[in-house]
């Protein structure tokens, strides 16, 4: 654009310097006129620039130049839309991670208020969970919970005698499994609600599979919620397997709470889960 | 993992699609959730705009979630606000084009106009000089031919009177007088000074004055 108003005022200075050349003439002058000369010939003061802006040339250079900041106009804008587009994607992206952080948080407000609920009282019978696991509403505010679970962490020695006392209960059944001798069992005695599918977990030793026990120790040893790595939930029937999680919340049967995370076992301990799917 | 993830994310105009690895890495075992919008089509060549991915870590463990954009999304992007633009542009690149080029060709014909001009001034100038001399010569020349006219009519005029005063003249033998074409008989100082320009004084020549003298002596001698 400037290059065409330098162009422009160009002929109009040298409309004047012919003006003065006629005068000239006029009066017998026959000097040649620098304005009409060739553009090959150089003049004084002039550029290769100048050539370019010359004649047929600078619509040329214009229409190159024009097409050039239209090109990049449109690159700028084109680059600003992307990253709007991009900066939508990422707070999508963002409010979903928000969201699924969330949910694990109300899972530990879940287990929280399990805890809650044995801490404030002596003995907590299986009526009384049920009671209370109906009363949280888990299948309306908390998607994905499969059942909210208490285990009990069992010594070998105190087996025989809890296997007896939960028989006596009413399931005949009970038995803690997988079977075999292990240092240390746990065994799902609650587990709301208590339809046919939960009840297929019913006395499982979770301290017995790696990435579950993993969980556990983590949480016994810390005292926080803890969730576990991906594990095909006992829930599961055959067809359409999802995978799941589950998430661990200690009580200590004194009320002792760790001040300092691995500080060894800790011999009274039961287990909150929640298995999610 | 589907129940869990269940209105997190909208079934249809979902914008990203997402999977959830247990652990840092996205690996194939370690896939908690895919989103439903991603077994749709079998895309392996689709390329996405655009892919998030972070880690939620949360109670000790820690998920990497992948998000990508989805078909959907990609759909959504507007691109045609931006391509107007390269339209736009274009078009009044080729219109600036224009007018520069249609002003060149007249700042062109400016030129070779005012050359031109300047030529036929040359010219012009040129032939004025030219008529100007040929009026001055034209001006001599009829001064001339005044001067001619003039001479001319004074020739003629003396050849006139050189003509009255040719060819034979009556004269009379006695007393002189001439006689004209009319017939009239004058003296000759008359008829002289009426046909030319000359006129008399009289006087005596030296042998009629001797005469005269001699007459009035004789006339005095008379009357005494």
């Amino acid at each position: 654009m400037m290059a065409y108003l330098a162009s422009v005022s160009d002929v109009i200075i040298m409309g004047k310097n012919e003006q003065n050349m006629r005068k000239e003439n006029i009066q017998g002058s026959t000097a040649s006129l620098p304005g009409l000369s060739t553009p090959q010939t150089p003049e004084g003061g002039t550029s290769p620039l100048r050539f370019v802006f010359r004649g047929k040339w600078m619509a040329w250079t214009v229409l190159l130049a024009s097409l050039v900041v239209t090109f990049f106009v449109w690159y700028l804008a084109r680059g600003v839309m992307l990253a709007r587009a991009n900066d939508r994607f990422v707070f999508r992206a963002q409010t979903i991670e928000a969201a699924l952080h969330e949910r694990l948080h109300d899972y530990a407000f879940l287990l929280q208020s399990g805890a809650g609920l044995f801490v404030g009282s002596e003995e907590v019978t299986r009526a009384e969970w049920r009671t209370f696991a109906n009363a949280l509403q888990i299948d309306q505010h908390y998607p994905g919970v499969q059942g909210f679970g208490f285990s009990k962490r069992i010594l070998p020695s105190e087996k025989k005698a809890h296997i007896r006392q939960i028989r006596e209960e009413g399931f005949p059944d009970y038995d803690i499994y997988p079977d075999g001798e292990r240092p240390e069992y746990t065994s799902v005695i609650f587990l709301e609600p208590f339809d046919w599918r939960n009840q297929r977990a019913f006395g499982y030793d979770m301290f017995s599979e790696p990435t579950r026990k993993e969980a556990m120790v983590m949480a016994r040893d810390t005292g926080l919620a803890a969730l576990s790595g991906k594990i095909t939930l006992l829930q599961e029937t055959e067809k359409d397997v999802q995978a799941g999680f589950l998430m661990y919340l200690p009580v200590y049967r004194n009320g002792e709470v760790p001040e300092t995370p691995g500080r060894g076992l800790r011999p009274y301990w039961d287990m909150f889960t929640v298995p999610s799917a | 993992m589907n129940d869990f993830m269940q209105g997190l994310l909208m079934e249809k105009h979902e914008d990203v699609e997402l999977q959830v690895f247990d652990g840092d890495q996205p690996l194939k075992e370690a896939l908690l959730y895919p989103s439903g919008n991603m077994d749709v089509i079998s895309r392996s060549d689709h390329v996405h705009f655009a892919i998030y991915q972070s880690i939620l870590e949360y109670a000790g463990r820690r998920w990497l979630l992948v998000f990508k954009s989805s078909p959907y999304f990609e759909e959504t992007i507007d691109t045609g606000q931006v391509n107007s633009i390269l339209l736009l542009g274009i078009i009044s690149s080729l219109l600036l084009f224009a007018v520069v080029l249609s002003l060149t060709k007249s700042r062109n014909q400016a030129l070779s106009l005012a050359k031109m001009t300047l030529d036929l001034e040359k010219a012009n100038l040129g032939l004025r000089r030219e008529i100007e001399e040929r009026k001055q010569d034209e001006e001599t020349l009829q001064r001339y031919a005044a001067e001619l006219e003039k001479k001319n009519q004074e020739l003629q005029g003396a050849l006139a009177k050189v003509r009255q005063l040719t060819g034979l003249l009556p004269i009379c033998a006695s007393c002189k007088k001439i006689r004209d074409d009319t017939g009239y008989w004058s003296g000759v100082e008359t008829y002289v000074s009426e046909h030319t320009d000359a006129v008399f004084s009289h006087g005596l020549c030296p042998e009629c004055e001797k005469k005269a003298l001699e007459d009035l002596a004789q006339l005095i001698r008379e009357n005494k």
